[in-house]
């Protein structure tokens, strides 16, 4: 007879997907825990308006939690949260008006008090930039500057080839740098 | 060097991907031309304003939103929605238990005697394959891994506070027993969950304990490789 029952203690994200999979609301608290801000922060860095992310990132986790049966443990797990929370906040894109005229505007009243509290004129610069950019090329900016994942990472979660993720953020880097010449901001 | 190398270049070495050659042609038209130093200069700023974008803190009330609005179905629901033809497999198969299988229920015994399970699940003294204690948490008691002529067999002797939901499963079968512990004042249980047609040999058997649907306790038998 071997050892009897183990405890399974650690807090690593397969071992709670596992755990959820099994029921374990609390395994799936801990992973909400552990990404609702970087989530939150992709969203908000999507869409800029602070409702809307949260509006994302509740969809995404709902969503994570509804999906886990479809979730292949060969994939880094939050790879595939941040695949549903950037298509949710594309979603979202797509629900709003004119794209040029709402991204570009959408910004100061919509940000609420995260507006005031980085107020700070670069930041801005830097947010109605990235709003004059195609959300494609948004996409990999966000996933690759503010969420600060690898090219693999960035890769796996659009499910594109590491080169096409290069050429768009080279594409976004170049057109990011017009868009602040234009406003002056450099 | 054309407009577009110039620029592979200096993206490279914002992606940290320069080699050696590349990083020596680079300096060299850095030091060469001031269009590219600028244009340089100008990219690395931006990088670095992106990556010093401040994360902002999401709403105290965000996780117990997200909490609030989950199903609340007992297995979880993706696990549910990808495996709706494992359940249904289960649920016919225990419907196969019902007609032609027994599970059976008493208080009393570490194991089915051969005379319990005369005329049910199979008369022959049925074989222990593998036995685990379940430890010293809210569940306590043992899981057996039986074999008799009828196939095979879990047993559950389970002492717990609360009723105790199951989860076993064998890699292609899963089956969950919902309120053990909770029928009997003294919150034993012991139940035999008959597993025909289920082929296990060689594989683990991983048992899941759930109250309030927490795991509370996990255990695993292992089937003998043999026949």
């Amino acid at each position: 007879m071997r050892a009897g029952p183990y405890f399974v203690n650690e807090e690593d994200d397969p071992t709670l997907v596992l755990r959820c999979r099994e029921g374990d609301r609390d395994a799936f608290e801990r992973l909400v825990i552990r990404y609702q801000k970087p989530v939150f922060n992709v969203a908000l860095r999507m869409l800029r308006n602070r409702q809307d992310a949260l509006d994302v990132a509740q969809t995404t986790f709902l969503k994570a939690f509804e999906h886990l049966g479809d979730y292949d443990p060969a994939f880094r797990f939050y790879s595939w949260l941040y695949r549903i929370a950037i298509n949710e906040s594309l979603n979202a894109l797509a629900l709003r008006k004119p794209r040029g005229e709402l991204d570009a505007n959408t910004a100061d009243d919509r940000a609420g008090p995260d507006r005031a509290a980085e107020g700070d004129q670069a930041l801005q610069a830097i947010e109605d930039a990235l709003m004059r950019i195609s959300p494609e090329l948004r996409t990999v900016t966000v996933l690759r500057h503010i969420a600060q994942l690898s090219y693999d990472d960035i890769a796996e979660a659009l499910g594109l080839p590491e080169k096409t993720v290069k050429s768009r953020l080279h594409s976004a880097r170049e057109r990011l740098r017009d868009h602040l010449r234009q406003s002056g901001a450099i | 060097m054309t407009d577009d190398e110039r620029m592979a270049l200096i993206h490279a070495e914002l992606d940290g991907d320069l080699s050696s050659q590349q990083r020596a042609d680079l300096a060299r038209l850095l030091l060469g031309d001031p269009q590219v130093r600028a244009l340089r200069d100008e990219l690395r700023g931006l990088c670095s304003r992106l990556d010093g974008v401040e994360q902002v803190e999401p709403p105290p009330h965000l996780k117990d939103s997200i909490l609030g609005h989950l199903p609340s179905v007992p297995v979880v629901a993706g696990y549910r929605k990808a495996s709706l033809g494992r359940w249904r497999l289960a649920a016919m198969v225990a419907g196969l238990l019902m007609a032609g299988t027994i599970v059976y229920e008493t208080v009393q015994g570490p194991t089915p005697g051969s005379r319990e399970t005369a005329g049910t699940m199979g008369a022959d003294t049925p074989t222990t394959l593998d036995s685990v204690a379940l430890g010293t948490g809210p569940v306590t008691g043992r899981a057996t891994l039986y074999r008799d002529k009828s196939g095979l067999a879990v047993g559950l002797e389970v002492s717990a506070p609360e009723p105790v939901d199951v989860l076993v499963s064998t890699g292609d079968h899963s089956f969950r027993i919902n309120g053990l512990g909770s029928s009997t004042p003294a919150g034993n249980t012991r139940q035999t969950i008959a597993l025909p047609g289920v082929r296990v040999q060689g594989q683990k058997i991983e048992l899941s304990f759930l109250i309030g649907e927490r795991t509370v306790s996990r255990a695993t038998l292992h089937a003998p490789s043999g026949p």
